[in-house]
């Protein structure tokens, strides 16, 4: 090939204008050809990289590649599932409507136990207790109780009589 | 859907070789293969073609590379005598094969001597052929990022190439 084609090329080559197919043929022509004396200095990196790229693996290599592959292929492997919203959601559902279910028997619980009847009215005399130690508080608590009723049957009587006279009337 | 012994494993090699690149260490460059193959291969039924097979081991060899190489803070000790056996060397002239020897010392030690960035490039782009768009795929960053940052990487090979020229290195 040309030498002032080479020298070119190679100029090119440094300035990163050439593409792969030249920097091949730079290489080739490194390798296989008189090189020119003022070219001489780059015979060393041409042929050098072409060297470069011979350097490979020690043959017992491919067999430890095999064998983690087989140690890998024996490990169960992961499968991926998809798991919807609702899936994913569930146990806060659970949550929710195990607490739902206990404030319910609560509350249900409570009403039922408080709508049981008050202390049934006891009308046996012999289990009555005292009530107050001092007979004079008793005694004003009694005159107390009659009065009121005094009272309430005053103002029934009233509006009994108030009742007969209008009856009357409209007679 | 590729096959992964048939169209990702001949693939190894690449991985190897950026990694190395990047860690100059053998032991670790082969644990960095062997997770990108891996990784690979639970990946293989979603893969189209062999090519993109390529380039994604590649970026996850640079990738665990770029990791290895944060974690031990750039303390790997450059390792002078990868094995030689590594070169398949089909010449048998005892002549050659130094010559071979001497020139792989010299490209190592200026490739290595870049910074990380410009080294993969020059790995990616000189040693294994990729295109610009290839690249800036794999190592996530732009293409004018590769086109400038490969041109300052080739402006240091050639002052390295004309000073060992004048001077002998």
């Amino acid at each position: 090939m040309d030498c002032k084609n080479i020298s070119n090329l190679v100029e090119r080559y440094f300035k990163c204008n050439t593409s792969a197919q030249e920097e091949q043929m730079l290489r080739d022509y490194f390798r296989n050809e008189e090189v020119a004396e003022e070219l001489l200095a780059y015979k060393d990196l041409f042929c050098g990289m072409q060297d470069e790229a011979n350097i490979s693996l020690p043959a017992d290599f491919d067999a430890k590649v095999q064998e983690r592959i087989k140690s890998q292929k024996s490990k169960t492997p992961f499968k991926a599932r998809i798991i919807s919203m609702n899936r994913t959601l569930s146990p806060l559902y659970k949550a929710v409507a195990s607490v739902a279910l206990v404030i319910t028997v609560g509350v249900m619980s409570g009403k039922f136990w408080s709508a049981r009847d008050p202390e049934p009215v006891e009308y046996n005399y012999a289990n009555y207790h005292d009530t107050y130690s001092d007979p004079e508080i008793a005694c004003e608590k009694v005159a107390d109780v009659l009065r009121d009723l005094s009272i309430t049957l005053k103002g029934s009587e009233v509006a009994d009589t108030a009742t007969v006279m209008t009856e009357s009337k409209m007679k | 859907m590729i096959d992964f012994n048939k169209d990702v494993m001949p693939l190894k090699n690449k991985f190897y070789r950026l990694a190395l690149r990047l860690l100059h260490n053998d032991a670790e460059a082969q644990d960095i293969t062997q997770e990108t193959l891996i990784r690979l291969w639970t990946r293989c039924g979603s893969l189209a073609s062999v090519a993109d097979a390529e380039n994604l081991g590649l970026t996850i060899s640079y990738n665990l590379s770029r990791d290895a190489l944060s974690r031990v803070g750039r303390n790997y000790e450059p390792l002078e005598s990868i094995d030689e056996n590594l070169v398949q060397n089909n010449s048998q002239d005892i002549m050659e094969m130094l010559v071979a020897a001497d020139r792989r010392t010299f490209i190592k030690k200026i490739i290595n001597n870049l910074p990380t960035k410009q080294k993969t490039l020059v790995q990616l782009r000189d040693i294994e052929g990729k295109s610009y768009r290839e690249i800036a795929d794999i190592m996530q960053i732009s293409e004018e990022d590769v086109k400038i940052t490969l041109y300052r990487a080739r402006q240091s090979l050639k002052e390295v190439c004309k000073k060992s020229d004048a001077y002998g290195l």
